[in-house]
């Protein structure tokens, strides 16, 4: 009965309503957050390279870019989990979950500590994650090489 | 006379998991004609020029603070301020799922 009556309304005409900004949005990309993941292993590496020569305060300012880009990718990988990534997604991609989970856990490492191990598997993790959502946009995703002076790679889409 | 009760059809995200794109709700639209809204009301309101769907979580005198239950990257009272309470159309009491 209760199916039958929604069935019924759901043929009636309606007005639009929004639920979310002020304009329609959909424009979604995890480049940013693969751009940021890099630039915290570059942070990372510059920090570890630095000597006693470098005054404190080109430290300080390695480690706050480090810190502000850890925390780039921790919000744009939230963004597009939590507003684009919608129920059959995950029927596809069952770990989307964990794996967002493990990109937060690792950005946060990756702040507290001077780790190249942490910064390389945050651009790991962020690259899967990257992976996933091109497929579910319909294009292919693709490796190539970075063009980044921390070198590895990137996901793009064919 | 308004009439009693509007349909709509939701667009975006910002009230996932409770309503999700393409649900349709339905509005009383005599709902705060002799109350104010309450706490966790889903309320219809226009704002430029835009008709939008929230949850209420703050009441003030005049005015409400509302927020989308997708707290990710809604846009709403945390970067554009509350609402007056006139701006608002109704509170949703039934959604119907995007079949």
């Amino acid at each position: 009965m209760k199916r039958a009556i929604e069935s019924i309304i759901s043929l009636i005409p309606s007005q639009p309503v929004y639920a979310h900004c002020d304009i329609p949005c959909g424009i979604y990309d995890p480049h940013q957050a693969q751009l940021a993941s890099h630039t915290v292993l570059r942070m990372t590496n510059m920090i570890l390279e630095a000597d006693a020569q470098n005054p404190i305060h080109h430290i300080a300012r390695l480690t706050q870019v480090k810190e502000e880009s850890a925390e780039i990718v921790k919000h744009e990988v939230r963004v597009i989990w939590g507003d684009y990534f919608k129920e059959e997604h995950l029927k596809s991609y069952p770990d989307l979950h964990d794996l967002v989970f493990k990109i937060m856990k690792l950005a946060s490492k990756a702040k507290q500590e001077v780790s190249i191990d942490a910064s390389k598997q945050l651009i790991d993790k962020v690259q899967e994650f990257s992976e996933i959502f091109y497929k579910t946009k319909g294009v292919n995703p693709i490796r190539v090489k970075s063009i980044y002076p921390t070198e590895g790679e990137i996901v793009v889409y064919g | 006379m308004i009439l009693p009760i509007s349909l709509y059809t939701v667009s975006g995200h910002s009230m996932y998991p409770t309503i999700k794109p393409g649900d349709k709700v339905l509005s009383f639209n005599w709902a705060y004609f002799l109350s104010k809204p309450s706490i966790g009301d889903i309320v219809v309101f226009e704002r430029n020029n835009l008709l939008m769907v929230k949850r209420v979580r703050k009441v003030y005198a005049s005015k409400v603070f509302i927020i989308g239950d997708n707290r990710c990257d809604s846009l709403d009272s945390k970067k554009y301020g509350t609402i007056p309470i006139k701006n608002i159309l109704g509170r949703v009491f039934y959604v119907v799922p995007d079949i």
